[in-house]
């Protein structure tokens, strides 16, 4: 070896293992670990999302939701184009219901106050009646008013009702003709459809979720949404192999 | 809007406090089957003796909800009288019920 020219071999074996162990790189190693981990998961549980909705949308027409045309409790016409811009809450029920859909009525109150409180996330509720012949406008204002002040109700004739619960897929089984004063119930489907600012359907939240369970459902929904436009993009990107 | 006419004459729907009055009538009547260990309040055979201990709690309750709800509340008690049933065996045979984070309960 020629004087003057260093020894490289022998100080990397010395000087590599004290670099590579201070505490200052351990740290950071665990952070950018941790965190990485943490953000793959969170895009993970978003796709998965995505990829969720996309099959509740599912090709060509809509599996659940669909035009309507009906009649909110202040007497002006609301039809499916009403439901653009805004996500919308809606849930299928009667005003003599005996004792489900009140329940779940104030659970919605819960999950709008909730939704805006934990997580500043603003959607419209929409309670549509599978009783048209009992339930007319006033009735619907008189009986929501005892509920959350954002939850709109709407009826409508017995046809348009029973094409629109069609559409949501919801059962029900109000006779058409009563007697004026007639006592009856209405067996029906208890579902919260979640439907996206396009008027589409993402979910659907059946009596299994509790109010805070809905809350993080929705949420995650919400968060995990991406206009049609954006998705189209998206699979014909790069990573559209993932939306696939 | 001849379709919103008719609707006119129909009853209104109980309200909230209309719904709990009758709601607690229902939790009378039905504690006063359980003294009596009766599961079905529609069971013919038990009628009499319905009418003997709880006919006064069957009145109230009758009086404080509208006729279809008395018969939809009968009708569900001996469905959730066994979902306690059932919960409870399992207790007792030392199963532990588990609730799930979100869901109800």
């Amino acid at each position: 070896m020629a004087r003057g020219e260093e020894d490289y071999t022998k100080m990397t074996i010395k000087r590599s293992p004290v670099e590579f162990l201070t505490w200052k790189s351990l740290v950071l190693f665990v952070t950018v670990g941790v965190g990485m981990t943490w953000l793959f998961k969170e895009q993970k549980k978003k796709i998965e999302l995505r990829k969720e909705a996309e099959m509740n949308r599912g090709v060509g027409k809509p599996l659940i939701g669909g035009p309507f045309d009906l009649v909110d409790m202040n007497g002006n016409r609301y039809t499916s184009d009403n439901l653009k811009g805004k996500f919308s809450l809606i849930y299928f029920g009667f005003t003599h219901c005996p004792d489900i859909c009140p329940d779940e009525l104030d659970d919605m109150g819960e999950i709008i106050d909730g939704l805006k409180k934990k997580h500043h996330i603003e959607f419209q509720s929409l309670f549509i009646t599978c009783d048209p012949v009992r339930d007319s406008p006033e009735v619907m204002k008189d009986y929501l008013a005892d509920f959350h002040p954002e939850i709109l109700g709407l009826t409508g004739t017995y046809d348009n009702i029973k094409k629109c619960c069609k559409a949501y897929r919801v059962y029900f089984s109000t006779p058409r003709d009563v007697k004026p004063g007639q006592d009856y119930l209405v067996d029906h489907s208890i579902f919260y459809y979640l439907m996206d600012p396009e008027g589409q359907f993402i979910d659907v939240l059946g009596r299994n979720y509790d109010v805070n369970g809905a809350i993080e459902k929705i949420k995650d929904d919400v968060r995990a949404y991406e206009p049609s436009e954006v998705r189209s993009k998206k699979k014909d990107g790069w990573f559209g192999f993932l939306y696939k | 809007m001849g379709f919103f006419f008719t609707t006119v004459e129909t009853k209104e729907p109980p309200n909230r406090s209309k719904r709990e009055k009758c709601w607690e009538s229902r939790d009378i009547y039905f504690k006063c089957l359980d003294r009596i260990e009766v599961i079905d309040p529609l069971n013919q055979q038990k009628k009499s003796l319905i009418k003997k201990e709880c006919g006064n709690e069957d009145k109230q309750f009758e009086k404080d909800c509208v006729a279809s709800w008395v018969k939809y509340f009968k009708q569900k008690r001996p469905f959730d009288k066994k979902k306690e049933r059932m919960l409870n065996d399992a207790k007792n045979e030392g199963a532990e019920v588990v609730q799930l984070p979100g869901y109800r309960k």
